[in-house]
C-alpha cells in the first residue's frame, strides 16, 4: 500500500513538465549532479574531520567541542546544497528513483545517520566537560563517531549504486525484490 | 630551499594556476554556450 | 610524449582484466575514490580556509596545516591507487578523452604544487611569510583541487 502510494506521488511529480525537461536538458541535469556529488568535498569533509576528531585520530591537542562546534557551519552549508540538490534530481527522475531499491536504502540511512547525530550530540553536549581536552574520547564518543563515519559511507555508496540498473523493475527479479523496491506492476503482474 | 625562494615559487606557481583556469574554465564555458546555441538556435 | 603504448599495455593488463570483468569491483573501487574525494576535499578546504583567516581562526595556522597534511596524504594515495584501477578498465577509451588529460594535467601539477612548494613553504614559520602569498597559495589550491574533482566528474559525462 506504502508502495502503491510512493509511486503514484511519483506518477504525480512526473507529469510535471520541468521534471522531463530537467531529465532530459543537456546540461542542467548534468550540472546539478555533480555539485551534489562535489559538495561532498565541503559537507563530509567537514564531518569527516569532525569524526576523525571524536576518534581520536586528528587534532589531538584542540578541545573537541571547539573542533565540532567551528566546522559546524559550513558543514550545514554543505548539507543544504546536499539536500536541495538532492530534492531536485529526486524530481528530475521521480519514478526511476521512488523503485530503486539502493534509493530506499540511502533514505533508510539517511534517517539513521540523523538519529546517530542527534543522539551522539546530546551525548556530546552532557558529557564533554570530562573528556574534551583528552586526544582520544572515551568509548562510546568513539563508537558514535565511527558509526557517523559507517552511515555516512552507505550514504554515498548507496547514492552511487542508484545509477546502475542490477536491481531495477524492468530486470527479472523475485517477488520480495520488486516488493521491496516498489515495482507496483511486476507485483501484479508475477506469476 | 630558502623560504624567500619558496615565496617566489609560490607566487609564480599560484599566478600559473589563476591563468591556466581562468582559460580552462572560459574554454568550458565557450563550449557550453556553443553547444546549447546549436542545439535551441 | 605520446602515452598510447602506456594506455595500451594498461588495457590489457591483469589488473584490467580484474575490472573489466566484475562490473562490481569496479563500483566498489569507485565508491573509494569518492569518499576519498570527500576526505582530500575536507582537507584542502579546512587548511586553505584556515590559511585566509576564515576558519578555525582560534587555532595557529601551523597546526591546522599540519594536522590536514595528514590525512590529505591518506586521502591522495587512496584516490591515486583507486583511479588507477578505473582507469584499466576502460584505459583507451580515457585516452581519447579531454576531460580526462584536463584532470590529469591538473592532478600533476596539483601534486608537485603541494609537495614541491606548499608543503615545504608551510613548514616555515607562517607569521614569517607574507600574508598575501599565504593567501594566493590557498585560493590557487581551492582552484586546482576544484578543477581536478570537477574535470573528473565530466569525465563520466564527455
Amino acid at each position: 500500500m506504502l508502495n502503491e502510494l510512493l509511486l503514484n506521488f511519483a506518477r504525480w511529480l512526473d507529469s510535471f513538465s520541468w521534471s522531463t525537461q530537467l531529465h532530459e536538458s543537456y546540461y542542467m541535469y548534468a550540472w546539478i549532479e555533480s555539485t551534489h556529488v562535489l559538495t561532498l568535498m565541503l559537507f563530509l569533509g567537514m564531518l569527516c574531520v569532525i569524526d576523525l576528531r571524536m576518534l581520536g585520530l586528528i587534532f589531538p591537542g584542540v578541545p573537541a567541542s571547539t573542533i565540532a562546534r567551528r566546522l559546524d557551519t559550513p558543514m550545514m552549508i554543505g548539507f543544504v546544497v546536499m539536500v536541495i540538490t538532492g530534492f531536485i534530481l529526486y524530481f528530475a527522475i521521480p519514478v526511476r528513483t521512488t523503485q530503486s531499491i539502493w534509493f530506499r536504502i540511502k533514505v533508510v540511512l539517511l534517517i539513521a545517520a540523523g538519529v546517530n547525530a542527534l543522539l551522539f550530540r546530546n551525548k556530546m553536549h552532557a558529557s564533554c566537560d570530562t573528556w574534551d581536552l583528552d586526544p582520544k574520547p572515551p568509548k562510546r564518543i568513539r563508537t558514535g563517531a565511527a558509526l557517523s563515519l559507517a552511515l555516512w559511507s552507505g550514504i554515498v555508496i548507496t547514492g552511487r549504486t542508484i545509477a546502475y540498473d542490477w536491481y531495477d523493475c524492468h530486470k527479472e527479479l523475485p517477488y520480495f525484490m520488486y516488493w521491496l523496491a516498489g515495482c507496483v506492476d511486476e507485483m501484479a503482474a508475477y506469476q | 630551499m630558502s623560504k624567500s625562494l619558496l615565496e617566489k615559487l609560490a607566487l609564480f606557481a599560484s599566478g600559473l594556476v589563476f591563468v591556466a583556469a581562468a582559460w580552462f574554465w572560459t574554454a568550458q564555458i565557450g563550449d557550453v554556450l556553443e553547444t546549447l546555441r546549436l542545439a535551441y538556435g | 610524449m605520446d602515452l598510447l603504448f602506456l594506455f595500451e599495455w594498461l588495457d590489457t593488463s591483469l589488473l584490467a582484466q580484474i575490472s573489466k570483468a566484475y562490473g562490481g569491483v569496479f563500483a566498489v573501487v569507485q565508491m573509494f575514490h569518492l569518499l576519498a574525494m570527500a576526505m582530500l576535499g575536507g582537507m584542502v578546504l579546512i587548511g586553505d580556509l584556515r590559511l585566509l583567516n576564515v576558519l578555525l581562526t582560534n587555532l595557529p595556522s601551523e597546526e591546522v596545516i599540519n594536522n590536514t597534511q595528514r590525512w590529505f596524504n591518506v586521502a591522495l594515495l587512496v584516490l591515486v591507487i583507486s583511479g588507477i584501477f578505473m582507469s584499466s578498465a576502460v584505459a583507451m577509451k580515457l585516452y581519447y578523452n579531454e576531460m580526462f588529460w584536463a584532470k590529469m594535467t591538473s592532478l600533476g601539477f596539483g601534486i608537485v604544487f603541494v609537495y614541491l612548494i606548499r608543503r615545504p613553504l608551510l613548514k616555515f614559520n607562517h607569521d614569517s611569510i607574507k600574508p598575501w602569498v599565504l593567501k594566493l597559495l590557498a585560493v590557487a589550491s581551492i582552484i586546482v583541487w576544484f578543477t581536478v574533482a570537477a574535470s573528473g566528474r565530466w569525465i563520466g559525462f564527455s
